[in-house]
């Protein structure tokens, strides 16, 4: 096998960049794979060099079932979940921000957070049911993922992909994806939950 | 078993990756690929091989690897689960004939009484032989046979019997039965039947380790009873077999009057005893087994005198007052003038260590150094990679370090400066041979990037410095050699590819244990903890204190350089002690809640043996509670199995800035985020006859990491 994951043709990614807008740009995270590593979160925060406690990326853990007598076969199973930014079709921050900061862009479907127009009053914190929006104790601002907004628009993946130590998570344009993941049997779906939102990020297991 | 491929592995999660290959249903028998994680943590590893459904997680009870490895081979050996075949090959000549490049000692003759030799040639009255083996009953030289030996067989030569490695090994599995391994490893019944058969019966079967089964004090016995699993089903140096790594490219400095160190060692490592007294009162490790020294037993050493009183430290890349198990020794000899009169230690941080030293060199961070990098067994080419200093710079004409910080040095430069002062001859002018002047870092290296495997040195036009390394070519044809009809072997380049792999270890079997006089056994044995005189621990201790101490690592930190770094440290704030559903019932406690915790020795913190260290203890651990006790917040997960008091490395730090410290009256930059958390080291139980040091392996020289007793209560 070569370095690259056999489950995500580059070809994919070409597409996506090649594909004229609007779209939606998007990231697919592949939990079978994520060994919770944290080597994105540390990516994204060298990339975007933010400060302590303002985290665009994490890693949440999810325990499932319960083991507690040894002399039967446990049942637990853990998951790690990658947490960017969602990019949703209805971003909730954007309806809860009261001076119109956030926007969704057109062109890619990117969500961003205007600083010069934030007042920093973490509504949008409030509203967004996977907790992407960060107050910056220094900046005085929210601050969330971009999609690493400066390095697609060069054509380049996102810092959090490349960096992906289990090939595990992979950037692209929303319906490219989609339409690889279904011709993909063996990966199913899965919900972070929330829908409300339609959260873009794609999640297989 | 005991090896966490998904949190600790380099270069870059290689052995991750692998696995992700077979899960992805892509390598040549990826839908048969079964991952067994047998650990008393639900890893990283655990979880990815659960995921799908396929594998398994078997949460073994701490210390007791043996049971559970031998119980394995006593299954394969009764079970036919083993290749017959190749473990009846006596030498090179016939495994070459039958088409294997490798064969074993499992044919061999060893003695049953003492010393369990190997039988060889002229004690059989044959003539000159290492290894004497039974052809259809027949002794012969195992170089003069050109058939199959016999394999589970015995004979009586001059009136001593002599047994086979294999029947040895089986009568040693067959001391135990699998129920009994089962209930020591408390894990479901036939477990352990059930694991041993799917193994054998693989396609491509590989049990593989790393620290786990083998920084206990049966340390030594685990890893050889791994191995032989291993050699039984006829995986070593395979393809998708046990690969042991190969020789990385290495380089030298050719010079021609280099001095070497000798005498004993305060650690008495590779020492045999050799006092005058039948029985030592203190340990020695052999240099066969323990060949990298033993240094929790430098400073139980260094404070009792005991062999000899040292005169000076010097630490480097160390942080023992922090890493070592059962740490109080540790800290205390750095207290103690007497023990320890002149301390130096070269850090890059205020580390626990550095701050009872007398001398501080400030040291650049340890990647930012020259040097190189060897290969670890996952990659199976040859390969070295180049460390350089990429914040710093080298003066163009005398190639002298210059760091961004003005007091700052390379350590290795230090070293050369101290070398030179001390009028060492392979240093300085001419050091390296006639007109090789070795004056500091850079000259060492660039002259050792000149010899054998290397050319260019340090020139900055080379392939070396270019490429950042030496890398042979990962294609597959170079990785494995089809020459054999038994399979496919890796190629092994710059290793010994022909060799007898040796299930018995008859180096052991002659060396003694110093503190009994008797002698070591050259196959594992069922044990779980033992002391210093291979001793159980008394049974009644566990009533008493009846949880396990048990430690593992975030993926995301090293023990001791990475916590001052805040954005790691925020990935997890703090650590806790995780504890299991069924422990937190009994206990009456949830996530969050606080309990004290005491070992059987940690009480001696309060007594004359640490009178320098207790007057300090409280500044250093502030969860220190007096007469042994710490408390600790607790988290509930059934990602530990019941029993266990888990508490991860890292976190807990009393130096490197967790704590307010002043040079010249001057505070110093500080973040108590660095020392957050909770640090296990102190209540590790020491060993009941030596008293000041924790319980260490008597032939392997490893600590026994996980599964001393401990008392816990609510508070």
């Amino acid at each position: 096998m070569s370095e690259l994951n056999p489950m995500m043709p580059e070809e994919i990614i070409e597409q996506s960049f090649k594909k004229p807008g609007p779209k939606q740009y998007t990231l697919w995270v592949d939990l079978e794979y994520c060994i919770g590593c944290h080597a994105c979160t540390m990516a994204c925060k060298s990339e975007n060099n933010t400060p302590v406690g303002v985290d665009y990326n994490r890693v949440i853990e999810v325990e499932e079932g319960e083991f507690k007598d040894s002399k039967k076969s446990p049942d637990v199973r853990v998951y790690f979940v990658p947490m960017p930014c969602m990019h949703c079709g209805q971003p909730a921050c954007m309806a809860a921000c009261p001076v119109g900061a956030i926007t969704k862009r057109k062109e890619d479907g990117i969500v961003l957070i205007n600083k010069d127009k934030c007042i920093g009053c973490r509504y949008c914190a409030w509203a967004c049911p996977y907790g992407a929006p960060q107050f910056s104790a220094e900046a005085k601002v929210m601050e969330k993922c971009t999609l690493c907004v400066h390095r697609v628009e060069k054509g380049l993946k996102p810092a959090c992909v490349d960096t992906c130590v289990a090939k595990t998570r992979f950037f692209g344009e929303l319906n490219a994806l989609t339409d690889y993941i279904n011709r993909q049997k063996a990966a199913k779906r899965a919900s972070v939950g929330a829908g409300g939102t339609q959260p873009s990020v794609l999640y297989t297991k | 078993m005991g090896s966490n491929v998904t949190q600790a592995d380099y270069p870059m999660q290689l052995r991750a990756r692998y696995l992700q290959k077979f899960g992805k249903r892509v390598g040549p028998s990826a839908k048969e690929f079964k991952h067994v994680v047998v650990d008393p943590r639900f890893s990283n590893a655990a979880a990815k091989a659960t995921h799908a459904g396929a594998g398994e997680w078997i949460p073994i009870k701490p210390a007791t690897d043996a049971y559970f490895l031998l119980g394995m081979i006593r299954w394969m050996l009764e079970n036919n689960g083993y290749k017959r075949e190749y473990l009846s090959i006596p030498s090179e000549s016939v495994a070459k004939k039958k088409g294997y490049r490798t064969w074993t000692d499992m044919t061999y003759l060893v003695s049953t009484k003492e010393p369990k030799a190997y039988l060889t040639g002229k004690d059989a009255g044959l003539g000159t032989s290492d290894y004497v083996v039974l052809v259809n009953g027949k002794p012969t030289m195992f170089q003069e046979s050109t058939e199959f030996a016999d394999l589970d067989a015995g004979t009586v030569i001059n009136g001593v019997e002599y047994k086979t490695v294999f029947r040895t090994l089986r009568e040693r599995a067959q001391e135990k039965t699998l129920e009994e391994c089962d209930a020591v490893c408390d894990i479901p019944p036939g477990t352990i039947a059930k694991v041993a058969k799917e193994f054998s019966s693989a396609k491509h079967p590989v049990i593989e380790m790393f620290r786990g089964p083998v920084q206990q004090s049966n340390g030594w016995y685990n890893a050889q009873a791994l191995c032989i699993i291993n050699v039984l089903v006829d995986n070593i140096d395979r393809k998708g077999g046990y690969i042991s790594g190969h020789a990385a490219y290495k380089g030298d400095v050719e010079a021609p009057n280099k001095r070497k160190p000798s005498g004993v060692r305060v650690d008495t490592a590779k020492a045999k005893y050799q006092g005058k007294k039948p029985f030592a009162t203190r340990p020695w490790y052999s240099g066969y087994s323990a060949p990298r020294g033993v240094a929790p037993n430098f400073f139980s050493s260094a404070r009792m005198g005991y062999p000899y009183r040292i005169k000076a430290y010097l630490n480097y890349y160390n942080d023992p007052a922090y890493t070592m198990p059962y740490n109080q020794e540790t800290i205390e000899a750095l207290l103690d003038l007497k023990a320890m009169p002149l301390t130096f230690s070269i850090d890059a941080y205020m580390g626990e260590t550095s701050m009872f030293c007398d001398y501080i060199l400030p040291d650049t961070e340890y990647h930012e150094r020259l040097g190189g990098f060897k290969t670890y067994p996952p990659v199976k080419t040859q390969v070295w990679g180049l460390r350089q200093p990429v914040v710093g710079s080298f003066d163009p004409k005398t190639h002298e370090y210059k760091s961004i910080h003005p007091d700052t040095k390379m350590a290795d430069d230090v070293l050369i400066m101290v070398a030179k002062e001390c009028g060492l001859p392979a240093f300085g002018k001419d050091g390296g041979g006639p007109g090789i002047d070795i004056n500091n870092s850079w000259d060492y290296w660039n002259e050792y990037y000149k010899h054998k495997d290397f050319k260019e040195g340090l020139d900055p036009n080379g392939s070396l410095v270019k490429l950042g390394g030496k890398f042979q070519n990962p294609a597959p044809r170079y990785q494995y050699t089809k020459d054999y009809s038994s399979g496919e072997y890796t190629s092994f380049p710059g290793g010994r590819q022909v060799r007898v792999i040796f299930a018995y270890q008859n180096s052991v079997a002659l060396n003694k244990n110093s503190m009994t006089g008797k002698y070591f056994d050259g196959l594992p044995m069922y044990r779980t903890i033992v002391d210093c005189k291979e001793q159980p621990l008394d049974p009644n201790i566990y009533k008493e204190y009846p949880f396990q101490l048990h430690t593992w690592k975030d993926t995301f930190h090293t023990q001791s350089r990475t916590m001052n770094n805040l954005w790691l440290a925020s990935i997890k704030p703090q650590n806790y002690a995780d504890i299991n559903p069924a422990d937190a019932e009994k206990l009456g406690v949830k996530s969050g809640d606080w309990v004290k915790v005491k070992s059987p020795s940690s009480d001696q913190l309060d007594t004359d043996m640490y009178k320098n260290y207790s007057k300090y203890i409280k500044d250093f651990y502030s969860n220190y509670l007096g007469g042994g006790w710490f408390k600790f917040q607790v988290r509930v997960t059934s990602r530990i199995r019941p029993g266990l008091f888990s508490v991860c490395q890292s976190y807990g730090r009393f130096g490197a800035g967790a704590k307010k410290w002043y040079m010249n009256g001057k505070e110093q930059p500080n973040d108590e985020r660095v020392g957050a958390g909770f640090h296990i080291n102190p209540l590790y139980m020491a060993d009941p006859v030596l008293k000041n040091i924790a319980i260490i392996d008597p032939i392997g020289g490893g600590t026994q990491s996980y599964g001393t007793p401990l008392r816990v209560e609510r508070i």
